[in-house]
């Protein structure tokens, strides 16, 4: 029987052999492909209002939000990878009232979106701005700017003695940049007008600064987290075995002595647990 | 699709009384439907119905009469409890939780004791947003250690973390990857994600002979039920 006369088996073997070896790593291609979506308020002559985020045909309601207020910005939504309408209306309009604004969203795998009501009541707009998942360097923060204030047109701000946005015009963002971490104080400048608020922004996080009116036609600062990291982050990866198991006895042997540890009971289980815990890791 | 839209075209509708009630107009309009309703042509009627007139012509957009103060957000503090025990009812694991931290090369240590699992302490506390670290030994020289078993785990299955306060966190693996040390995925385990999420760190074949490790990790990708 040999390889010659048989090349189908040779192969099948072959396949067989890879197929095997791709196993321990079937559970990456079932993730489900999902992104986020969050909803903001910036419109500050615009009472509460109802979202409803539904499928695009607008069949099916996914999701609910009641009386969002001017300034809230709602928690990341996390969805299947797709396009969806949001839609919102006076709160506690009955079902069926004509939306103050419509939106559609497309949600890319792994991306968060910001879907955002801007300007004035009687002109009220709806913006999707895309939100960047990256890293802040370690044991720095990142921000950005997002532009809303009606009445200056537009706004620079520095954190620190960083300029994150740099004449913001109305309803658009900055690029994100790295700050130091810890309380930072925040300065929105727009003409003759001057705001410098505190805020923290600690190690590993990510905020976007929402520039806001004031009901006294002042500017204000809402600092809202976007995602957040490690504060410090690990270099390379970890090593967490020692090679008991490694090789082609490794691991029936093992599952056979599991299997005898819990037979020999609770008890006298855990004594011997205990006795040898530490014995034979690798001391480095 | 369109990433801006101009505003809804008005229409005002005949049922503005109703609109104004539904659309929460304030405690005037309100006030005046109700007196409407009882019949009682009293004292209120007249200027409440003024006052419900001027309400109706914004009330359908929700206008405000004039600019409010916003609701600023609130800093979201670091949560002062800490993860205590993992349990993972699929692969049988109850594990305690040591603190994990980094030496002096900036390279994350495993725990000291292979029944245990442990939290890398200055990344990300469990249920904040982001990516908590647990990891864990795969075997010691001799025998099977704590994560043994996670290369079994699946989208859909539960990993339980327990908390200082009490809490006990529901999470749902979504994938699982293995991947070679020296290419480790820094960002993917380590990086920002908006939502709180759970990494689960063991090592995986091949084993390296020569320089007595692993030569790959598995990362397991959890997130956070709500």
């Amino acid at each position: 029987m040999g390889m010659p006369s048989r090349p189908l088996a040779a192969m099948a073997a072959l396949l067989g052999a890879v197929l095997i070896a791709l196993l321990p790593v079937a559970p990456a291609s079932a993730a489900a492909a999902t992104g986020w979506v969050r909803v903001a308020h910036l419109s500050p002559d615009t009472k509460q209002v109802d979202v409803t985020l539904s499928s695009l045909s607008g069949d099916t309601v996914l999701y609910k939000l009641s009386s969002v207020g001017y300034g809230a910005v709602s928690q990341y939504i996390k969805l299947p990878v797709g396009t969806y309408a949001i839609a919102m209306v006076p709160a506690g309009a009955p079902a069926g009232t004509t939306p103050v604004v419509k939106a559609s969203v497309s949600v890319g795998q792994g991306k968060a979106e910001t879907v955002a009501a801007v300007g004035l009541n009687k002109d009220l707009q709806t913006h999707v701005y895309s939100d960047a998942l990256g890293s802040p360097a370690s044991g720095s923060a990142r921000v950005r700017v997002l532009q809303a204030s009606t009445t200056h047109p537009t706004v620079t701000v520095k954190a620190g003695s960083t300029t994150v946005a740099s004449s913001a015009k109305f309803a658009t963002t900055s690029g994100y940049v790295d700050v130091p971490a810890g309380t930072v104080p925040v300065t929105m400048t727009s003409g003759s007008t001057s705001r410098t608020m505190n805020v923290s922004l600690p190690a590993g996080s990510v905020h976007t600064l929402f520039v806001l009116d004031t009901s006294s036609h002042g500017l204000t600062v809402s600092t809202v987290l976007d995602s957040s990291a490690a504060a410090v982050t690990p270099t390379g990866s970890i090593d967490t075995g020692a090679g008991g198991l490694a090789g082609p006895v490794g691991l029936a042997p093992v599952a056979a002595g599991l299997a005898a540890l819990a037979a020999l009971g609770a008890a006298g289980a855990g004594a011997l647990l205990a006795r040898r815990r530490t014995a034979d890791l690798p001391t480095r | 699709m369109t990433s801006s839209s101009r505003p809804l075209r008005r229409r005002v509708v005949a049922a503005l009384i109703t609109a104004a009630v539904l659309a929460d107009a304030g405690v005037a309009a309100g006030a005046a439907v109700t007196a409407m309703r009882e019949g009682a042509g009293h004292h209120a009627g007249t200027s409440r119905a003024s006052a419900l007139a001027l309400a109706a012509e914004h009330v359908e957009r929700g206008a405000a009469r004039g600019l409010q103060d916003p609701r600023t957000a609130a800093p979201v503090p670091r949560s002062t409890a800490v993860p205590t025990r993992v349990l993972i009812p699929r692969i049988s694991v109850d594990a305690p939780l040591e603190t994990l931290s980094r030496d002096a090369k900036g390279v994350l240590q495993p725990p000291t004791q292979w029944p245990d699992a442990g939290w890398y302490a200055n990344g990300v506390v469990p249920g904040d947003t982001g990516a908590a670290v647990l990891a864990g030994h795969l075997d010691t020289t001799k025998r099977a250690a704590v994560f043994v078993d996670l290369r079994l785990l699946r989208p859909g299955d539960r990993i339980e973390v327990r908390m200082s306060d009490h809490r006990t966190l529901d999470f749902t693996v979504t994938s699982a990857k293995v991947v070679q040390k020296a290419l480790f995925p820094t960002s993917a385990v380590y990086g920002p994600t908006p939502d709180p999420q759970l990494r689960l760190i063991t090592c995986s074949e091949p084993f390296d002979e020569v320089h007595g490790v692993y030569a790959d990790n598995l990362v397991v990708f959890a997130t956070l039920d709500h």
